[in-house]
């Protein structure tokens, strides 16, 4: 670092040294905190996905089956006139300035729209095992895209601790060294540039 | 906001009956198509597109899932279930660079 040896450049140094280190020790806590939250939604993330897939296979299943059960016009038309309708509000929640998602479902109208006289009761089954994982879904939705925004965060503040502890911090702490290596050098050659002049006024 | 499913036929039938929209595909054009369309539609705020789809414009949704806000895309298991665990967690791995 360039800088000029004065005792001003000294306390200037001396103050943004400390303001580094404290900032450096703020961003180090983030990121455990950051490591903590990610490894928390992780562990879930995986338990979620797991009970996903099987119950996603048995709605699947099931409506499989409900097809077999009757011929494919009546099946298709018990579809025709729907009347569920899911919607979808969003919010943010911000975990450690970083915005997150939230979803929240309504179900609008009846689940079951269509007559039970020509559909068979694995349909509504199906359909009830559908919803239960369609909220998980959302959930692992959300999550998904909230580990990827802390991941990036994450990065970011990894890349300025770095940046703190192995670069700006030793660069100040060497000027700061280097100022006052100069300063004292210079008292010594006042120092003894008076007694010189004190010998020579005496002679 | 809405839903929209991206998926096999099997798998649209069910979120259909539920009240989502679906789109069936059958191959990568048609995937793509859809995928980018659902991008664009600004009252879509997530989209499930079936694994196997996923895979055929893998590129895409990947860039859609690390990169993009809005939607959010989650890939669900087919009729099949899962054949690749944790993609997530791989792509969170390599950008980390922690053990998961």
């Amino acid at each position: 670092m360039n800088v000029n040896p004065t005792r001003m450049e000294l306390l200037r140094l001396k103050k943004r040294t400390t303001l580094a280190v404290r900032g450096h020790k703020l961003l180090k806590q983030k990121q455990d905190e950051l490591l903590r939250i990610i490894q928390e939604i992780i562990s879930k993330l995986s338990n979620l996905r797991k009970e996903i897939e099987e119950e996603l296979l048995k709605a699947l299943k099931k409506f499989f089956l409900a097809r077999a059960y009757q011929d494919k016009k009546s099946f298709e038309a018990s579809f025709l006139l729907l009347d569920t309708d899911i919607e979808l509000s969003m919010g943010w929640k911000k975990v450690m300035n970083v915005p997150l998602p939230e979803y929240k479902k309504s179900l609008q109208g009846e689940l079951i729209s269509y007559g039970f006289a020509n559909t068979s009761p694995t349909l509504d089954e199906a359909l009830k095992n559908l919803m239960v994982v369609f909220d998980r879904l959302i959930e692992l939705a959300e999550m998904e895209k909230r580990i990827a925004l802390l991941a990036e965060e994450m990065k970011k503040t990894r890349r300025r601790v770095n940046a703190l502890e192995y670069i700006l911090i030793p660069e100040l702490k060497a000027a700061v060294r280097y100022i006052n290596m100069k300063l004292s050098e210079r008292e010594r050659e006042v120092n003894s540039r008076l007694m010189r002049i004190k010998d020579v006024i005496r002679g | 906001m809405k839903i929209k499913v991206i998926g096999d036929e099997f798998t649209c039938l069910g979120f259909n009956l539920a009240g989502v929209d679906t789109v069936v595909t059958m191959d990568r054009e048609t995937v793509d198509v859809e995928f980018e369309k659902s991008l664009q539609d600004e009252e879509i705020g997530l989209i499930f597109i079936t694994e196997k789809e996923a895979d055929l414009i893998r590129d895409k949704v990947d860039k859609q899932k690390t990169e993009g806000k809005m939607p959010l895309v989650v890939e669900i298991p087919s009729k099949v279930g899962w054949r690749e665990r944790g993609r997530t967690l791989q792509l969170i791995k390599r950008v980390l660079s922690i053990e998961v």
